[in-house]
């Protein structure tokens, strides 16, 4: 979850006992050949190794973006020989390290790493999911019949033909962040910079949440972006009607009338919602990849993910000029479009036909804080785990 | 048992020389202190020039959980601080406290000064404060109408409806001491305060009419102490997050806003009244007395705080028990525990008389307070955002020199303006301390001065 420069993980065990921490800048030594790296403390590394990627110190190759000096390649410790197969033998045993005393800010996404029993990530046994096949799972949809009387104050939100809403099956998803990247290049999102994401300013509308667990899954992704819900706890609370709840039931950002009082974010239980500290700059010749269909925000308003309700929208036109109604599958947003182990399934929760009504059906369908009531629409599928 | 000092010791013919006497023509050191305040006031409009000219990024904001900073948190303190003088006119003036007519004038002033700095808060802090108009309801062709659900709405029309009340009930008290000033001055200060003084003449009807209206007014402003606060806590209170969403904020709000307001009172009278000579008019007898309300203020606020933790464990919800659990032990604990500290145990030497009496023990407590009532709404604001439903969204701020300009730029504008009114305005109402010295009978017909 590192956005910037290079780094090299370290477990954090044997960082506590050479007492290195996060951004002291250590010296890894092999042979004569010695590169400088800030460390990086994270459990997925085993004790005693460290582990980096390949490619970093590119400064000298690539223009005005990248900084230099934060961390060396490893490829400059390969030996150079050549495995089997043919490629680069790329682990390098017996490398020393040392701490040089420089520290250089490591500017990672995440805060906290462990769920702290809270039931966010959530998973189920191989042996659970077989005996509950069939059954139905525990959710509020956020259609007129997740409203009651005993747990809601207003009435329910009457749908126009389509009510968009989307599942994500945890049990599917390998963290790749494939679904980022896409989102970032349909919506033209902000890029800020390595001082703005230390100061957790990145600007993602859907990014991998990744926590670690001492059972079984012991790791696990939540792709996390707006849960469009449709009791929403952001669309009371703004004095000016920018978030909007629109017919098929999208939470809609209106960028025009938003006058940056930012109550709709600290509202928020998932905290999706991002703001525009600055006008964020696309330099020439990068305003040429902006995507035409989308608005480029400017500071002082909140934007967040919106369904790539331009897609929708061209999907409908499409329709509605051919008399008929939008086929399910017919078109799909931008991370499902992109996601390569088909996490992500975007579709109309209204038709019982469609795959988001058939998948979100079955027991391990859960809301991230569905206690709250506020009828999200991201419905996502627990991770099945086994022993084995 | 020891004499209990009067609430005044002032005879009924020296009452318009002292009073008036504060408006003498000023010192040099004056102008100077002022000149120094004004020079921070400055700094903190350049800050916010800055800021609207480049972004609130400029901030030391840290999303995605801490959006509100301490421009918020000031934004709660001032209005709380606005608070003690509506109760001192009004309140206390319903319940015929004496001890209120010395410092009535001068805690309305402070109240006035607070609102206009609590409202530059949520100005500043908007993302796009040019447009920040489109929270009046007015009609415009778009035919958008603010949404009245959120309570930022609520809150906006509230501290409005205070600001107007507690200006036309400070200027309703302030008529006659206009007059009173118009008739001993000559030139164009005549005439500005004659302007103001409304063709007072003091007679038997004009006294009845303003008794009146004063006492309707104080009613009106009554309602008013109670709702401001509690409706700003509903900014907290409606929201869904731990540590924010809890029934007990009203109160809690409210007893806060007071208590934080009668330090700030004893924060700028002590020293007024060393200033400009009038111990005999604001008495050590009425600072013990606002001393003794803090007391209470201090209970009431201490009592929700144990409340508060009670209830998160108590509700068994692992999201309100790890907000409490990380308030009292996590990265901001030492804030937490200055703020029980200062807020709470400090007030409880006013139970030692001696302490009570003595106006530097007093002052140096009143600071106090104030200290551990500003972090209180850090703690409640940014405390309350920094851990929050997703561990990986927690992350910790601190406000940048941006932040801290326009925060010392509002203290030094409490500051300027509070010298400007006593130098220009009677800080004490002159004809109610008249009334309360006792009208003085002489060869047995009414005493007239001259």
């Amino acid at each position: 979850m590192i956005t910037w420069d290079g780094w090299v993980e370290i477990n954090p065990g044997t960082a506590k006992k050479l007492n290195i921490e996060k951004g002291n800048v250590i010296a890894i030594r092999a042979g004569t050949r010695t590169i400088e790296a800030p460390a990086f403390p994270y459990t997925g590394i085993p004790a005693g190794t460290l582990a980096m990627p390949i490619g970093h110190d590119h400064a000298w190759s690539f223009g005005r973006y990248v900084e230099n000096g934060a961390s060396g390649n490893p490829r400059d410790l390969v030996e150079g020989q050549i495995d089997k197969a043919g490629g680069l033998v790329l682990t390098v045993p017996g490398v020393t390290i040392e701490k040089t005393g420089r520290f250089v800010a490591v500017a990672n996404a995440d805060g906290y790493a462990y769920q702290h029993g809270r039931r966010i990530a959530q998973s189920i046994t191989l042996k659970d999911y077989s005996d509950t096949l069939g059954e139905a799972p525990e959710i509020t949809l956020p259609l007129p019949s997740g409203w009651s009387k005993e747990r809601d104050f207003y009435p329910a939100h009457e749908h126009v033909g389509y009510r968009w809403g989307m599942v994500i099956d945890l049990d599917r998803c390998i963290g790749c962040q494939a679904c980022v990247v896409a989102c970032y290049a349909e919506n033209n999102v902000g890029l800020v910079g390595k001082r703005n994401m230390l100061m957790g300013r990145g600007m993602s509308w859907l990014h991998i949440e990744r926590y670690f667990e001492p059972e079984q899954p012991f790791v696990r992704f939540l792709p996390m972006l707006c849960q469009h819900c449709d009791s929403a706890p952001c669309e009371s609370v703004c004095p000016v009607f920018a978030p909007h709840h629109d017919p098929e039931g999208i939470n809609n950002q209106v960028y025009n009338r938003c006058i940056g009082t930012r109550d709709c974010n600290e509202n928020c239980p998932w905290k999706v919602r991002r703001f525009n500290w600055f006008t964020w700059k696309h330099d020439h010749p990068l305003e040429w990849q902006l995507n035409p269909d989308v608005t480029v925000r400017q500071r002082g308003v909140m934007e967040k993910c919106s369904f790539c309700i331009q897609r929708v929208v061209q999907a409908k036109a499409v329709a509605t000029s051919e008399g008929r109604k939008v086929r399910d599958g017919e078109f799909t947003t931008a991370c499902a479009q992109t996601c390569p182990a088909d996490v992500i399934t975007f579709g109309n929760l209204m038709d019982p036909e469609s795959r988001v009504s058939k998948l979100l059906n079955q027991a391990r369908g859960y809301q991230v804080l569905g206690r709250l009531n506020t009828k999200t629409a991201i419905i996502y599928l627990k991770k099945i785990t086994q022993e084995i | 048992m020891p004499e209990i000092e009067p609430d005044l010791d002032v005879k009924f013919e020296d009452v318009d020389r002292q009073v008036l006497g504060t408006l003498w023509r000023p010192s040099l050191v004056f102008w100077f202190v002022a000149f120094l305040l004004f020079l921070g006031f400055s700094y903190g409009l350049a800050a916010w020039g800055y800021l609207v000219a480049t972004g609130m990024g400029s901030t030391g904001l840290r999303p995605p959980g801490v959006m509100w900073g301490i421009f918020l948190g000031n934004f709660v303190f001032w209005i709380g601080l606005a608070h003690s003088g509506t109760l001192i006119s009004a309140i206390l003036y319903l319940f015929r406290a004496r001890f209120r007519t010395s410092i009535n004038r001068s805690a309305e002033a402070m109240t006035m000064i607070c609102i206009m700095m609590a409202a530059s808060y949520p100005l500043i802090h908007l993302g796009r404060s040019w447009i920040f108009y489109w929270l009046f309801p007015y009609p415009d062709q778009r035919q958008i109408w603010p949404d009245f659900i959120s309570p930022l709405m609520f809150d906006f029309l509230a501290v409005s409806t205070y600001f107007t009340v507690s200006l036309i009930f400070w200027y309703t008290g302030l008529v006659p001491d206009l007059a009173i000033i118009r008739d001993r001055t000559v030139g164009l200060g005549r005439r500005i305060y004659g302007y103001f003084a409304l063709g007072w003449t003091g007679s038997a009807s004009q006294w009845h009419h303003y008794a009146t209206s004063y006492l309707l007014i104080a009613g009106l402003a009554t309602a008013l102490v109670i709702s401001v606060h509690t409706v700003v806590s509903w900014d907290f209170a409606l929201p869904i997050q731990p540590g924010w969403h809890s029934t007990i904020f009203p109160p809690y709000f409210v007893a806060g806003a007071i208590h934080s307001g009668l330090a700030m009172v004893l924060t700028l009278l002590v020293p007024m009244r060393r200033i400009f000579g009038i111990q005999n008019i604001i008495t050590n007898r009425t600072l013990e007395l606002i001393a003794e309300t803090t007391l209470l203020t201090g209970g009431i606020l201490g009592y929700s705080y144990v409340i508060e933790h009670f209830m998160a464990w108590y509700s068994a919800n692992v999201f309100e028990h790890q907000t409490f659990v990380f308030r009292a032990t996590g990265y901001y604990a030492w804030i937490f525990w200055l703020v029980v500290f200062c807020a709470i145990i400090c007030p409880l030497f006013f139970f030692f008389r001696g302490i009570r009496t003595s106006p530097i023990w007093l002052f140096v407590i009143s600071i106090l307070i104030n200290i551990g009532m500003w972090w209180e709404r850090f703690v409640i604001v940014i405390q309350s955002l920094a851990q929050n439903y997703l561990p990986y969204q927690w992350g910790f701020y601190w406000p940048n020199w941006v932040e801290l300009a326009w925060t010392l730029a509002t203290f030094c504008f409490l500051l300027l303006a509070f010298m400007l009114f006593a130098k220009f305005l009677p800080s004490v109402p002159i004809a109610e301390v008249k009334k309360e010295a006792g009208m003085p009978m002489h060869k047995g017909g009414l005493y007239r001065e001259e």
